[in-house]
């Protein structure tokens, strides 16, 4: 069951001109809005974005402009690296189009880093205070999750199990 | 507080929907960007709409947010509102910029007016956005 939005959506791939259009104002409005959130979630200013990758704050500026729309691959894969988040390109139909653009979740337009997903991997295995058992696949998790955080550039909280078992 | 809302189009008692005829006629290149905009601001956290992509108008246009798309050196605008209901934004009359002058120069009493006429009226006088 699609919604009225995407039936709408995919009804208007019917112009070509427009399909066209759309895909790439989808892309480059949400490049710039995902530029921007994954900035803002880090609380750095434009400047110190455009400090770390070695460009000026107009430059950052305009890649958070939804009317720019002139990002290289090379620029994107930059901006992937100092967020430490993955660059996804490929080629998709337009029925996948369709979902993408009413699927914009808050996860999605700002992902989180490596560093924060694991961290929320760990507190989402965590044992809830007070239960009773600590399950043996919960304390692989645990294990599991506590070799992948020395693997990672800051120093790992300690993990214990918070509950004995 | 993080809520995002829907888009609304205000409806001319008379001749009905009055954005999407005046998508329809656009350059496809711009429509996609104007449906691209709404569908973007629509999904995001509604305290998030800011430059660029929006404007919190003053003046007598106070209490009117303009969502903002430039093509080929023309700004295209789009006023509305937040209302009439929690959770939704009607779109309620379209110009463009220059020179810092919003051309026609009475959209904000034109927008205002539709405004009121909503406010009034809620269930006729506004559509939910098409984005065919």
């Amino acid at each position: 069951m699609i919604s009225d939005k995407e039936r709408q959506i995919q009804e208007s791939f019917t112009n070509i001109e427009y399909r066209k259009a759309l895909a790439i104002e989808h892309v480059n409005t949400t490049l710039a809005v995902q530029i921007r959130k994954m900035r803002e979630h880090r609380q750095w200013k434009q400047h110190e974005l455009a400090d770390r990758l070695g460009k000026h704050q107009e430059t950052v500026s305009q890649w958070e402009n939804p009317d720019y729309g002139r990002y290289s691959i090379t620029t994107l894969k930059e901006i992937a690296a100092i967020f430490d988040v993955a660059l996804l390109v490929k080629f998709i139909p337009f029925s996948e189009l369709a979902k993408d653009m009413v699927n914009l979740s808050e996860t999605r337009l700002s992902p989180p880093s490596f560093n924060e997903e694991i961290h929320n991997a760990y507190q989402s295995c965590l044992p809830s205070p007070g239960a009773a058992n600590t399950q043996d696949s919960d304390l692989y998790d645990l294990k599991h999750l506590n070799d992948k955080l020395k693997h990672l550039d800051q120093k790992p909280p300690v993990l214990e199990p918070s509950v004995k078992v | 507080m993080s809520y995002t809302v829907l888009i609304y189009d205000y409806v001319n008692i008379d001749n009905g929907d009055v954005i999407k005829p005046w998508l329809d006629q656009l350059r496809p290149i711009v429509k996609a960007k104007v449906n691209a905009r709404l569908n973007t601001l629509e999904q995001i956290n509604r305290t998030e709409w800011a430059m660029p992509l929006t404007e919190v108008l003053k003046g007598d246009k106070d209490g009117l947010i303009a969502i903002r798309i430039k093509y080929q050196g023309i700004e295209y605008r789009l006023l509305g509102y937040d209302g009439p209901f929690r959770g939704e934004f009607t779109l309620l009359a379209n110009c463009t910029e220059r020179n810092n002058k919003y051309i026609p120069l009475d959209v904000g009493r034109v927008a205002n007016e539709r405004r009121r006429s909503i406010e009034a009226n809620p269930i006729a006088r506004r559509t939910r956005h098409d984005f065919r």
